[in-house]
């Protein structure tokens, strides 16, 4: 009977201690998976921190302007009488442009 | 190796002659009595019990010290996992009032060595140098033979100088993680927002008004500051710099209802990752800094002082047939009539006889009392560094109220012209410039009363008439109703005015109607050209950067363009001109 508890207890410890292990050994190696990612977190962090910058500046208006005298030589700057309210166009013929099916769902 | 411990116990068990244990392994009569054999005997179980004891005692100590390893300690040293999920900046980003970055700090990578652990000083430098602008081989050499154990070779390389230090190979050399302050916009907003040293302080502009909240607060912050207007200003002033080969120019937006400044401009300007190599001339905000005597602009306030206090109404007027002699000046008028003049025409044509009869009337007291209430007799309380103390008379003698009518005997910056002139046409109520913009649902800026509502829409009316008919057409940006004031003065040199040295400005606003946003320019001796009849007054280089920067900045802020000629908005800017009964009544 002794024999058998003896056994039972040292398979016990044995199974524990496995576990313990085990288990200890798994959560380091999460561990190191989480520093992993965090670590890359990071660096897309300040990649997209340098891209943020780099973007504030390709795109300040002097830049632009530079840009658009080269590549856009016919875009002038907006006169006034370009400049409109929506009350000002003029109603168009819904008949001639929008399908049969959608007139209703439009006059609404 | 357990195995083999295990066998060795139990030979020993087995020589053991213990009585008392139930198995006896081996037959006591085996064993000699006593004698040498005997002695030899124990003497072997005892080496024997100690070298188990050791062992024993040894592999304890290595179980336990592989459980406390594998299960204990983890749980104490730093888990890895708790590196931060943020990167952390030195100091917070400036954004401007839409969210773009102007400054932020990029992780570079500063040069170090171990002069201890170089081998070769000069062979080193001598590499280093060939990679390194403006580096001295000796000097390096030298740096890397200092009985020390850190010494900066080379502060914030270029990801590419660090790549070819590293192909270099030398040993001893390290490169330590540091933060560049980068301004990605550039050097039209230099001024505003100054520069840091080496280290990361601040020492010119927002940089260093706001150093400790740049320093303590990771969160960014966000000043009034619009980089589209920054720009329309900026190239605008540049512009105008050019063509009228002026020495340097100044602007500012503010906005009139909240008292923002939307763009502050001065020029000549710098890089701001070279301020260290920018000269004086560069280097000083003329927005903030310089004061200047900024002419007929100033009728602005001797006007709605008159107004305010009632002297006259703005259907009153003056007898400017004859220029006033007073102590050694003569004070004539530049767009002379020779006539009396109404209050709308003294304003229009920028008299100075006319000015200078209004300021006589209200007198000196009342001239100082409102042009501090305009806050031109105190510094801007602008939140920059830079900021210049107006210069006013020591004694304020009748003839210096004469002259300060219109802008002669007393000089204020740039900026605090603006907010001045903000004050008047936001209903009369003065309020602080500020380049921080406000959070969102923070209770509006409480601001102080200046003048009268009444004046603040007589002196509207005025404005949008000097655009119209008056000195200021060349600022007329169509459909924005812009109004305003020309200002041209002579400067002083060595105590006396200089005829072809003029500082030329221009205060506008629009829509006058109901004004919104309020522009200045200005410009430090621009030379007249062909096309301006050689004239270099407000009227001729100031006023149209004016209308440029309206036409276009309206449709970026939203203001839609109105037609001027519309019956409710003649309602609106009437003034009576020329008051009857009154018109030529004199001669």
């Amino acid at each position: 009977m002794k024999t058998y508890s003896l056994l039972g207890w040292l398979s016990l410890i044995v199974v524990a201690s496995y576990a313990m292990f085990h288990i200890s050994y798994e959560v380091e190696q999460v561990e190191n998976e989480l520093y992993g990612v965090n670590r890359q977190t990071l660096a897309e962090q300040e990649a997209i921190h340098v891209l943020r910058a780099e973007w504030s500046h390709v795109n300040r208006p002097e830049n632009l302007r530079e840009l658009s005298r080269e590549l856009l030589p016919n875009l002038q700057p907006p006169k006034i009488d370009q400049i409109g309210s929506l009350q000002e166009l003029p109603h168009r013929n819904e008949e001639g442009i929008l399908p049969a099916s959608l007139r209703t769902v439009a006059r609404q | 190796m357990i195995g083999k411990i295990r066998s060795f116990r139990s030979n020993h068990r087995r020589t053991h002659a213990n009585p008392t244990r139930r198995r006896p392994c081996v037959p006591s009569k085996m064993l000699p009595a006593d004698g040498p054999a005997r002695e030899a005997i124990e003497t072997g179980r005892t080496r024997l019990l100690i070298t188990g004891a050791v062992i024993w005692a040894a592999f304890g100590c290595i179980g336990l010290r592989l459980v406390d390893l594998s299960l204990l300690h983890p749980a104490e040293e730093p888990s890895h996992a708790a590196v931060s999920e943020r990167i952390e900046t030195e100091r917070a980003d400036i954004l401007d009032r839409n969210g773009v970055i102007l400054a932020t700090g990029l992780a570079t990578a500063s040069l170090y060595a171990n002069p201890r652990r170089v081998i070769d000083p000069d062979e080193a430098g001598r590499q280093l140098a060939s990679v390194l602008p403006n580096a001295d081989a000796t000097e390096l050499a030298k740096r890397m033979r200092l009985d020390r154990t850190f010494v900066w070779l080379h502060r914030k390389l270029t990801p590419r100088q660090q790549w070819q230090i590293l192909r270099l190979g030398i040993p001893g050399l390290d490169f330590q993680r540091e933060e560049a302050r980068a301004y990605p916009v550039g050097h039209p907003l230099a001024h505003v927002l100054g520069y840091v040293d080496i280290d990361n302080h601040g020492i010119a502009g927002v940089e260093k008004s706001f150093d400790d909240r740049l320093r303590g607060d990771r969160e960014p912050l966000s000043l009034t500051i619009d980089v589209r207007l920054q720009h329309v200003m900026h190239a605008a002033l540049s512009d105008a710099m050019k063509e009228f080969s002026a020495m340097g120019a100044s602007g500012v937006i503010l906005d009139i209802k909240t008292g923002e400044v939307l763009s502050l401009v001065s020029l000549p300007d710098f890089d701001p990752y070279r301020a260290g190599s920018a000269d004086e001339e560069q280097l000083r905000n003329r927005a903030t800094l310089d004061v200047y005597e900024l002419g007929s602009a100033f009728k602005v306030f001797t006007t709605a002082t008159a107004l305010d206090t009632g002297v006259v109404a703005i259907d009153g007027g003056y007898d400017a047939t004859k220029p006033i002699k007073i102590a050694r000046y003569t004070i004539r008028d530049y767009h002379a009539k020779g006539r009396w003049l109404s209050v709308p025409e003294i304003f229009m044509y920028s008299s100075n006889i006319g000015s200078a009869k209004m300021a006589m009337d209200f007198g000196t007291e009342a001239q100082r009392d409102y042009l501090s209430r305009f806050g031109l007799l105190e510094q801007s309380p602008i939140e920059l560094p830079e900021v210049g103390a107006p210069i006013t008379p020591d004694i304020w003698r009748p003839v210096n109220t004469m002259t300060i009518s219109f802008g002669h005997g007393i000089a204020v910056s740039p900026l605090q012209m603006a907010s001045a002139v903000a004050a008047i046409l936001n209903d009369g109520v003065y309020l602080a410039p500020t380049l921080v913009k406000r959070e969102a649902g923070s209770p509006k800026p409480a601001g102080r009363r200046v003048v009268s509502r009444k004046t603040s829409d007589e002196m509207r009316r005025l404005m949008r008439l000097v655009v119209e008919q008056g000195t200021g057409k060349k600022a007329d940006a169509e459909g924005y109703l812009v109004g305003g004031k020309t200002g041209t003065a002579e400067k002083q040199s060595g105590g006396s005015y200089a005829r072809k040295k003029l500082i030329s400005s221009f205060v506008g606003a629009f829509p006058m109607n109901a004004p919104r946003y309020l522009v200045l320019a200005v410009l430090d001796e621009p030379k007249g050209t062909k096309k301006t009849y050689n004239y270099a007054t407000g009227g001729w280089v100031a006023a149209p950067v004016i209308k440029q920067v309206v036409e276009r900045m309206g449709p970026v802020v939203g203001i839609a363009p109105v037609d001027p000629a519309s019956p409710n908005l003649q309602a609106e800017m009437a003034v009576n001109v020329t008051s009857e009964g009154h018109t030529l009544a004199s001669f």
